[in-house]
This record gives structure tokens, sequence and C-alpha cells, in this order.
């Protein structure tokens, strides 16, 4: 029997997670991360942006945060015609890494943090060798923050591009343990690159001639790929404000729910994550 | 037998301050039988499309609107398509304006040239050296990055993304 219509519900139907907390404010602004986020796990986007659970944070994560301080001080160098030597570069990355030690303390394994902070200059020294970093052109912007109201969204975009290159291209900085298979990273961070594409648009009224991805691999050896891929088309932009409306759209309702899989297996929120047992608020 | 039909057409749409507005509406009809259903059904969402777009684009109270100073944002449908939304052209100043960059920006660079006693010039020449365009042409991208550059040499903040002060941050002029 087909139930009767209920115009008061039929729609409206929110699934949350427990305890419930209201997603007001979380849709101040959108970042392609946190629709990312949202996309991979509605519930790991509650615990994280609407509860605010503390995430522990990882040795490869604060490796990232400083190695991008360092490529940071080495382009905003290139841009004003400052300091951009190595020496440079590497004060800028240590001071990061300590700083963001003391403001995300790292569990680290014995012997582990003198590592990970050789592997960190060993790959900023790899850049600064790399053709990447010998580009002629001036940089257009540096860690650059751009925020747009779009028709297409409820929120603003917000997002933070770690490069403007000549021709507005974005470039974004990717740190990895192995060597990347560029394609399916293109794949992945393709709403990223567009949502910069956009915000670059916006805000400047020029075109945007490609995206680029900059991997720094953290091999023994290390690598520097670049991958730089065509600016998106209007196919690409539909498909992100599709993408950016369902998450958005998500959130707004307060759909949150367990989506398991490969990512549960480095998620901080599996406790929280097994208490859900759904409901409607 | 008569068959009872029911429709419901809701829209929710973005406010400024983060706050939104929705209306429904929600009718009965009959139908006479089965194959009269699709007919009816698409009849009713056209009727009742119009009719709430119609009515939803009168968002009364604005909290936080004019008697701030701030101008009411502008109530865009959530369109898959994009179609029918802002009418406003995108990005740039209107021609009378002076300046290219938003209105957030410029209020930022004269507050930290005059907080700092930067004469006019200075900021201007620095703007032709970074950007090779005056200050006032500045586009929103350029603005953002020479008050970062204000900011590390006048106020010396910590550089960081949490707070990276010369951020530009939304709204059309």
């Amino acid at each position: 029997m087909i139930s009767p219509l209920k115009p008061s519900s039929n729609g409206q139907c929110k699934v949350v997670a427990l305890p419930v907390q209201s997603s007001d404010g979380a849709l101040h602004h959108i970042s392609a991360s946190s629709l990312k986020l949202y996309l991979g796990c509605s519930l790991k986007y509650y615990f994280k942006k609407i509860r605010k659970l503390e995430e522990s944070t990882s040795p490869a994560f604060q490796l990232g945060k400083a190695v991008h301080a360092g490529l940071q001080a080495f382009h905003l160098g290139r841009w004003r015609g400052s300091a951009q030597d190595e020496q440079t570069v590497l004060e800028a990355y240590n001071k990061a890494f300590v700083e963001q030690e003391q403001s995300d303390p790292v569990e680290y394994k014995s012997g582990e943090r003198e590592k990970l902070l050789e592997k960190g200059e060993n790959i900023l020294k790899a850049y600064l060798e790399s053709d990447h970093a010998k580009m002629p052109d001036i940089p257009l912007g540096v860690e650059v923050k751009l925020e747009e109201e779009f028709a297409e969204l409820p929120s603003p975009l917000l997002g933070y591009v770690d490069l403007v290159r000549a021709g507005n291209v974005p470039c974004d900085f990717k740190t990895c343990a192995a060597t990347p298979n560029v394609e399916l990273e293109a794949f992945i961070h393709e709403l990223q690159l567009t949502g910069y594409q956009l915000l670059i648009e916006e805000a400047t009224g020029e075109e945007v001639e490609g995206r680029e991805l900059v991997f720094l691999v953290k091999t023994k050896t290390p690598k520097i790929i670049v991958h730089r891929i065509p600016p998106a088309t209007e196919h690409d932009k539909a498909r992100f404000w599709s993408i950016a409306q369902a998450a958005v759209d998500g959130i707004y309702h307060e759909r949150f729910y367990p989506q398991p899989g490969m990512a549960c297996s480095w998620c901080s929120f599996r406790e929280e994550c097994s208490q859900w047992k759904g409901g409607v608020s | 037998m008569a068959i009872t039909l029911e429709a419901n057409y809701s829209k929710k749409l973005g406010l400024p301050q983060y706050s939104s507005h929705q209306y429904s509406i929600t009718v009965r009809t009959e139908v006479s039988d089965l194959s009269k259903i699709e007919a009816a059904s698409a009849h009713l969402y056209q009727q009742l499309q119009d009719a709430v777009d119609r009515e939803i684009q009168h968002p009364g109270f604005l909290p936080g609107g004019n008697n701030e100073g701030q101008s009411p944002r502008e109530v865009v449908a959530f369109n898959r398509n994009g179609a029918g939304t802002s009418s406003a052209p995108r990005n740039h100043a209107a021609p009378e304006a002076s300046w290219n960059c938003s209105d957030k920006q410029q209020g930022l660079i004269e507050k930290l040239m005059k907080e700092n006693d930067i004469a006019f010039e200075s900021v201007d020449e620095l703007a032709h050296h970074r950007f090779n365009c005056g200050l006032k042409q500045l586009n929103k991208m350029s603005a953002s990055g020479l008050i970062d550059e204000l900011f590390d040499t006048y106020r010396k903040q910590p550089k960081g993304r949490s707070s990276a002060p010369g951020a530009y941050q939304g709204g059309r002029r």
C-alpha cells in the first residue's frame, strides 16, 4: 500500500547524528574542502564542522603545513623582490614547524620528529632546484584568500590559493608519500581547482588560462611533479555548482549519516560514528 | 472513484546575515482517473512554482540590512543551472566608481593609510610596482595581496591562513 502524502514532512526528513546539534553557522561560507569533506562522509563533516570535535594532528599534516609555509616564503620573496634563498625558505619552514607543534602537539615515535624535519627540508631543497621554482613569471598572488558570493550558492564561496601564476593560473601544492597518478589526482582535486578558477575569475574579471597541481613527493629522493590541466569548461563549472549545491543542501537540511568505506581506516571519529543509530529530528 | 491529488511546492532562499526565508503552497485536487495524474501533476507543478516564485521575491524584514549601512543581499533562487539568477554584472566596479576593488577593501586600505600615516602616493607606487597598475585600478585579487603586504609592513601581524588580514571578503559592489 502506498502511504498517504504528508506535505508537511514530504522531502523534509532530517537524518541526524546524535547528539543533535544545529548546523546553523556552518554555512557562513563554503569552501571546496568543506564540500569534499561533506560529500566524502557527511557524519565526519558533522563531527568536524558542526560539533567541532578535536582531531589529532598527524605527522604528515604537520609536515605539509610547514612545507607550505616554506613555499609561501619563497614565492612571497619572488613576488616582493625580497629574500627567497634557501636559508630564508628553511627558516620559514622551521618556524612554522615549531609553531604548528605548539598549537597542535603531535605524538611522535622515537626519532620521528628529526626524520620528519629533515624530510621537509629535503623536499623544499628539491623544490628550490626544480624547474617550477625557476619559473620566469612573477606571481600574481601568494596564499590568496578569496571569498565571493555567487548566484548559484546561498553561501559565499571561500578559497585559499597557494599561488596564482601568470595567466591567472591557480597553483596548489600537494605533499604526498608516493608518486601520484596525476590523472587520478586531477580528478580528485577537480572541485578545488574549479572553485579556485571561479573565485579568480570573479575577483579579476579575467580569464584563467589553466590550473596547476604541484606534487612534492616525500620519497627518499624527493620528486617534484607538475601537472597542469586546462581551465574548467562550462561543463566543469556546471558540475561544480551541482556538486556544491548537493552538499550545501545536505548541510542545510542536516543530513548527516555514516558512509562506511576505506576512508574509515584513517578516520578519527570511528568511536563517535559507532554511536550513531539514526533518527529523525 | 475520484482520485485525490495533493501537491506541495516549497522553496527556501538565502538572505543576508545567513538567514533565509521559505514559502510553500499546498493544494489538493481530484482527478477522475489514473491516466490524468501525469498531466494534472505537471500543471499543478507549474502553477505552484510560478506562484511561489512570485511571492518569495518579497523577503520582508531583513536582519542587519540597511540599518547597518549594508545593502540587502539580492534574493537569488537556489537554481541548479544558475538560470534566472542575479542579473547584476559580476565583479568590477560600476563605471562611475573610482576604485576597482571592493568597498571593504577600499575602506581597509584607506584605514591602513590613515592609521600608519602613509601617503596615497606611496601606496599607489607600491601598487604600480607590484601589479603594474594604480591603486584604484587594482582588482579584488590584487588588492587582497596589497593589503596583505601593508599589514606585513606596518602591523607585523603573524602570517597564516587563519589570520590573513588582507583577505578580500565577499560582497559585490
